[in-house]
């Protein structure tokens, strides 16, 4: 027999102060289950009815229906256990916002953790209990309607685990809001600022470095947010669903989401415990429970507010110090006058606390200074050799248009990926050429490359900074480009292991293009042309890829398995250089040139365009002392410079065919002044093809400048 | 015994009780006085270990009773507004209590309910005010507790009723030694219930003394003397803490017992002398007036 004081029999009595929850719960889930799995159902067999689809094609379409409701990866089940978790704490523990409530509940002979035990435990029974009830009910349902299988069994068990690890999350922050705050519509809010808090600090922060650190690299964003279980369930949800059918390895890479998931609502639930003993009884019904926490919180939220506003303010004048500094001071006194009078509930609290006024505007003022002037030397920093292990270095465009996967296939950014591989270990290298970053701008003959690179140090920290380097560093770049260890970072199919994990995916279709033309290759032929390319590879670098004019590029597309029975395409290139000879060897004996771009013997001309930028510029220079910037770019804007002239003859078409760079090709690491900006060129083809939306294919160019006949000028001189 | 001993209670900037010191005996019935905002309901918050003194402490039978499940075993806390579950009636606020105080006795409370006329079926939030005090009152007696926290609860309770729970008291406490506790803005209320009354009046006691000691120590007496030496002659000797004079007549509160302010009195040549009953009211006011408060504006409005 229980005993009437036992913990069951308290569970039982405090149930019964929460039927109206328990109702809402059954209900929800009862609807959202079997109702809507039995309506989802119907729906598909008429389909399959109309479709006349019988056996196994009907049976699929029922399964996948099926799958895609009962999955983890379900974004309206998420939103649900969410909404569940915020109103079961919140109801539970409610009562702390009545003083009457409080009265009774506290002077009864109830050890404080048995009361907390017993609402906590019926929070998450009430959701739990109607929860897994109704999913077996949907997938009796689902059973019985032909379109269930032990994957899908599979899949909604592990479902039915994790929205449990990501209720507890979400239930113990909000009963430690709750705890915190003296009433519902303040309990919200610190619900949602628990939540999002973390990521918004992150978000600020990035912003204040991109705006202010000139070597600040996008790469260094730090996205996870770990005080949230919406992160750690969005991650495993993604993994797991990413796996599909892969039910346990899916299951394997998630675990430790699943597992920090839990961890987290572990300590949250220390954290509301500890709260829910230490809150006076006199809280209830005021904002905030504790009176130290009201500071600290307060400033917590004024300042970046403030800092977010200046933000806001810099971005809309552009550059204004007075606006900026103006938008921020009055951040700050608002955001605490607002705070102060939702923690009195008094309108004449406003200015109650003028002191902190001070010290929040203090903060926002020495923090913003941080940023400003670089206190913490975040430009200047250089690693020091001894202390570091290698580095990874991203070089723009290097790996433009490839698309990196782990080791699970799963897409992942090129800087988780380069993080994965070893860095460049040419310490001396390194150091070297990030000592010498170049300035920008400083001297207008230079180009400039913008490298991003991850120093990891023996520490284990790792350190980003984007920052740009001459585009005449042959030595340095030369030697970290040709290391073994950039080549498997940067070009994938390098990488033999990463390589093996893409071979094993069907091939979708494999094309060369050189800007202009596009050749269908075999899918058998991708190993051999990974092969020679591999071989070209070893031995380039980065002034090959700087002096030279790439021929074209082999495209090779893999269908890989995406979420369940669906796939995506990735790709992975590979650019063919004149020094490629085994690559152009190959292709050459396949009948694919690659030594010109187009075939004159096509052409039926070539129409130039001259923009005649110098003279439009002199143009501009000459009026602006009498009419102003504006009205002088105008006034250019309106006189047309440019003249076109169409070619006809082979000789001239054979000149400019020599000079013709494709646009489709991207000019990276190019001096500045390697391809003209004066001229346009359009190819007409004998056989009337325009340029058409056709993939990879153009008959647009630009010309090399030094290719560029002399015969051209005349003949496009503006008159 | 609950023995509070020098606590006090700020919220916020407001100091509600100050270094309150008052001893709460067993087997009697406590009145704790004061105006509205004077701390009292601070006090038996305190005392029932919801709210935690600043300073101080404050034992049940020597136990510390701010979370201390044993202590709170012998307290039932009836607040001034007592909280009853939603759309619930008393038979389930029965369930509820059993679960809580082991020594809850169901027989009494439906035999008291059926007394009181309360239906234990009907839902308490169709309840008038007085009744849900009266249901708070039996839900408090029947817990088994030692002691009983009723912040105004007789406040407004008809005067059957009153005699009822006080009837019920006397009972109890004869029974299984029940001390009440009643706090009160109104003196009139605990006038016929209180054996000791404690005053408080901004956060800090006034004073605590039994009724029977501060009635029996003190005196009114309506008297006519003889001769103005018989008029001095009467007047020394005693301590009197109230003088009226109205022509020849005087009316005289005096500290002592009945037989020695009678003995005085005997041996002065008076015209007319009279040794009146005074009502705790009385009591209070000369009691106040002596520390130089005004109790009329203090309890009695």
């Amino acid at each position: 027999m229980t005993s009437r004081n036992s913990f069951w029999a308290s569970l039982k009595e405090n149930n019964k102060r929460r039927i109206w929850i328990w109702i809402v719960s059954g209900l929800l889930w009862f609807l959202y289950y079997p109702v809507s799995m039995a309506m989802l159902m119907g729906r598909k067999i008429e389909h399959n009815h109309m479709d006349n689809l019988t056996g196994e094609a009907a049976k699929l379409r029922l399964t996948e229906e099926v799958g895609e409701w009962l999955e983890v990866g379900n974004g309206i089940t998420a939103i649900l256990v969410a909404c569940m978790a915020i109103v079961c704490a919140i109801q539970g523990f409610s009562y702390l916002y009545s003083r009457k409530k409080v009265d009774m509940y506290h002077s009864v002979p109830v050890k404080k953790s048995r009361r907390f035990a017993v609402i906590f435990t019926n929070g998450v029974l009430i959701y739990f209990i109607p929860y897994l009830v109704n999913l077996l009910l949907a997938v009796l349902v689902a059973g019985v309607s032909g379109g269930m299988n032990g994957t899908i069994l599979g899949q909604a068990a592990i479902a039915a685990l994790m929205h449990l690890a990501f209720y507890l999350g979400i239930f113990a922050l909000a009963t430690v809001a709750v705890m915190m705050t003296g009433n519902l519509i303040i309990t919200i809010f610190a619900t949602v600022i628990f939540l999002g808090y973390e990521l918004a600090i992150k978000l600020l922060l990035e912003t204040l470095e991109m705006r202010f650190f000139s070597y600040y690299s996008t790469y260094s964003a730090d996205t996870a947010v770990y005080s949230s279980p919406i992160y750690y369930f969005g991650k495993a949800a993604f993994t797991i669903s990413y796996m599909g059918e892969k039910i346990g390895s899916g299951f394997g890479d998630a675990f430790p989401y699943v597992l920090a998931g839990f961890m987290l609502a572990v300590i949250f639930t220390c954290i509301a415990y500890y709260c829910y003993r230490k809150r006076p009884a006199e809280a209830a019904g005021k904002a905030m429970a504790f009176d130290k926490t009201k500071a600290p919180i307060k400033l917590l939220l004024t300042i970046p507010f403030a800092l977010g506003v200046a933000l806001a303010v810099n971005s809309i004048v552009v550059s204004g110090a007075a606006f900026v500094i103006f938008g921020a001071g009055l951040a700050v006194i608002v955001g605490n006058c607002v705070i102060e009078v939702i923690y009195e509930a008094d309108i004449k609290a406003a200015f109650r606390k003028k002191y902190q006024i001070l010290i929040s505007g203090g903060c926002v003022a020495a923090i913003a200074s941080i940023f400003i002037f670089d206190l913490t030397g975040y430009d200047a920093w250089i690693p020091s050799p001894e202390k570091l292990q290698d580095a990874v270095f991203l070089l723009p465009n290097a790996y433009n248009g490839q698309s990196y996967m782990d080791e699970n296939l799963q897409r992942v950014s090129i800087e988780e990926y380069a993080l994965s591989k070893p860095g460049v270990t040419d310490i001396e290298a390194i150091c070297e050429l990030s000592a010498r970053k170049a300035v920008e701008g400083e001297d207008g003959n230079s180009a400039y490359i913008w490298v991003d690179v991850a120093y990891r140090m023996k520490s284990g920290k790792v350190v980003w900074r984007s920052f740009p380097v001459s585009i005449e560093e042959d030595e340095l770049l030369d030697r970290i480009t040709g290391s073994e260890e950039y080549k498997k970072t940067i070009y994938q199919a390098y990488d033999d292991t990463a390589y093996e994990r893409m071979a094993g995916q069907e091939v979708e279709e494999v094309i060369y293009t050189n800007g202009f033309r596009v050749v269908n290759l075999s899918p058998e032929e991708v190993q051999t042309i990974r092969e020679l390319w591999k071989k070209d590879m070893e031995n380039m670098s980065y002034t090959d890829f700087r002096d030279e004019f790439k021929c074209g590029v082999i495209d090779i597309e893999w269908k890989v398995r995406w979420m369940n029975n669906s796939y995506y395409i990735d790709n992975t290139s590979f650019d063919v250089y004149p020094s490629n000879t085994n690559l152009r060897k190959y292709l050459e004996e396949k009948g694919i040139g690659t030594e010109n771009y187009v075939d004159i013997e096509q052409i039926a001309s070539i129409t130039v365009t001259n923009r005649h930028m110098e003279e439009e510029q002199r143009l501009y220079e000459e009026r602006r002392n009498e009419m102003g910037d504006a009205e002088a770019q105008l006034s250019v804007d309106r006189e047309d410079l440019s003249v076109t002239k169409v070619f006809t003859e082979e000789e001239q078409i054979k000149e400019l065919v020599n000079a013709m760079y494709p646009s489709r090709m991207n000019t990276w690491w190019k001096r500045s002044g390697t391809f003209s900006n004066d001229y346009e060129v359009e190819i007409q083809y004998k056989n009337g093809e325009a340029d058409s939306s056709v993939y990879r294919g153009s008959t647009n160019a630009r010309l090399i400048a030094d290719r560029i006949p002399d015969w051209l000028e005349k003949e496009t001189a503006y008159q | 015994m609950i023995e509070i001993k020098n606590i006090s209670k700020s919220f916020a900037d407001i100091l509600a009780v100050d270094r309150v010191s008052v001893n709460m005996k067993e087997d009697t019935v406590f009145g704790l006085i004061g105006t509205n905002g004077a701390g009292k309901s601070t006090v038996l918050r305190m005392v029932a270990g919801v709210l935690k003194a600043d300073e101080g402490s404050i034992t049940v039978d020597g136990l510390p009773v701010f979370d201390n499940v044993e202590a709170k075993k012998k307290i039932f806390f009836i607040s001034d507004e007592p909280y009853f579950f939603a759309n619930s009636n008393a038979a389930e606020m029965e369930k509820y209590f059993s679960t809580v105080y082991e020594e809850f006795r169901k027989d009494d409370y439906y035999r008291y309910l059926d007394s009181f006329g309360l239906d234990k079926k009907r839902k308490i939030n169709t309840f008038s005010k007085g009744m849900k005090k009266q249901l708070a009152l039996l839900c408090g007696i029947c817990s088994g507790t030692r002691y009983l926290l009723c912040d105004e609860t007789f406040d407004g309770l008809d005067p059957v009723m009153r005699q009822g729970i006080k009837s019920i008291f006397a009972k109890e406490m004869e029974g299984r030694g029940l001390t009440p506790i009643i706090a009160s803005h109104n003196l009139r209320e605990l006038e016929d219930i209180c054996d000791h009354v404690g005053l408080l009046h901004k956060g800090g006691v006034l004073l605590s003394r039994d009724l029977e000691d501060m009635k029996c120590n003190i005196q009114k007496v309506q008297c006519v003397f003889s001769t103005k030496e018989d008029m001095q002659k009467g007047m020394n000797g005693i301590e009197i803490i109230k003088k009226e004079e109205r022509g020849s007549l005087y009316t005289l509160t005096i500290r002592g017992t009945r037989e020695e302010i009678v003995g005085h009195f005997a041996t002065v040549d008076t015209i007319f002398f009279e040794a009146l009953p005074l009502s705790l009211e009385e009591i209070f006011i000369s009691e106040t007036e002596v520390v130089g408060y005004d109790i009329k504006k203090l309890i009695l409005g």
